[in-house]
């Protein structure tokens, strides 16, 4: 059994032996001599950080092919989500225009408004309509284009309704 | 007293290793290798674990060097890259049960050849402590280490490494009795520093 040491004084000469066998012993541990190395171990440590390099390199080289590849096929993705959006706005705005031009069939059975804006905006809507046909004569899938003249042309039957209507609306800003 | 506190690596020279200078790290690994490679191989007790230690340690210094903030700290954050290296190889179970084996079969100090000084009865003895033990005795009788800083590498408190410590001073000192014939006093008394 242990002594409890808070009672052991300098001059118990058990305590004195037993530091005195510690000091002993510690400079007995820190003289025993060094141990060197194998001569090849810089070689091996060498070896390794240089093949941790090399595929730190590669991963670094794949990943930037990975973020090259993964930015291509985001662009792509919502280049494709981008026209999928615009088709499906264009279908949208054809919709429109077509429930527009009925309402619109059916005011002008019962009115004939004559007045400048309204052959103004006639005007305009047959302009659009030209441009719809020719981007269809031509094939062209431009979207973008196809979307912005399907825009106008439901602004401008918007605005042709709101004159049969007598609400006198301005000419849109197309 | 550590091998590691005699020591100064130029400030110069970390922060050419930190720029990825390799002529630079290997002139540190010149001065340093020796002490890390004696420090795993007395916790240890075994020569190839202890290459595996010094390999491991310099590869991590010369990766992390870039990391290292205060550069004049730089041999002690060598010395506890090491330590850590030895405690991982410790607790690898395998390991444990290893040295275990190994200690039973440590030998009669009496029958050793012996040299002249006796510190081969003192190598003989460190490697008969079990892991733990020897690994409290060194860091804390050669490298310096607190009671506390000990316990904080095991998860435990300061008591742990106490008794461990304890626990080696009366081994070491039993073993050096049966090879001397003088009686130690050591196991009677708590005198742990």
């Amino acid at each position: 059994m242990f002594r409890d040491p808070r009672g052991v004084a300098d001059d118990d000469p058990d305590f004195v032996a037993a530091r005195n066998e510690v000091d002993w012993l510690r400079q007995r541990l820190a003289a025993l001599p060094p141990l060197s190395p194998p001569r090849d171990l810089w070689d091996s440590i060498e070896a390794r950080v240089a093949r941790r390099e090399r595929r730190m390199r590669a991963a670094h080289r794949w990943g930037a092919a990975a973020a090259t590849i993964a930015g291509v096929a985001l662009t792509i993705g919502v280049m494709l989500q981008r026209d999928a959006n615009a088709v499906a706005s264009i279908e949208m705005l054809i919709g429109t225009s077509q429930q527009l031009e009925r309402s619109f069939g059916a005011m002008v059975a019962t009115s004939a408004d004559s007045s400048e804006v309204g052959r103004v905006l006639a005007y305009r809507i047959a302009a659009v309509d030209a441009a719809l046909n020719q981007m269809s004569a031509q094939d062209r899938a431009d979207t973008a284009e196809s979307a912005r003249l399907w825009q106008q042309r439901v602004a401008l039957l918007e605005s042709m309704l709101d004159l049969e209507r007598g609400a006198g609306a301005p000419l849109p800003m197309i | 007293m550590s091998q590691f506190h005699r020591i100064t690596i130029e400030v110069a020279l970390v922060r050419r290793l930190a720029a990825g200078d390799r002529r630079a790290a290997h002139d540190i690994y010149v001065a340093l290798g020796g002490m890390v490679h004696s420090l795993a191989s007395r916790i240890l007790q075994d020569r190839s674990l202890a290459d595996e230690v010094t390999q491991d340690t310099f590869v991590d210094v010369i990766e992390r060097a870039g990391t290292l903030e205060n550069a004049e700290a730089f041999v002690p954050w060598v010395r506890r890259i090491a330590v850590n290296h030895c405690l991982g190889k410790l607790r690898l179970p395998w390991w444990t049960r290893r040295t275990v084996a190994v200690a039973d079969d440590s030998g009669d100090p009496r029958t050793d050849a012996g040299r002249a000084d006796g510190l081969q009865d003192l190598e003989r003895a460190l490697a008969s402590l079990s892991p733990r033990t020897r690994f409290v005795v060194w860091l804390h009788e050669v490298e310096g280490y607190s009671h506390a800083e000990i316990g904080d590498l095991f998860g435990r408190s300061a008591s742990y490494s106490k008794s461990q410590l304890a626990r080696g001073y009366a081994q070491l000192l039993s073993w050096s009795q049966r090879a001397t014939g003088n009686a130690s006093v050591i196991a009677g008394v708590a005198y742990v520093p």
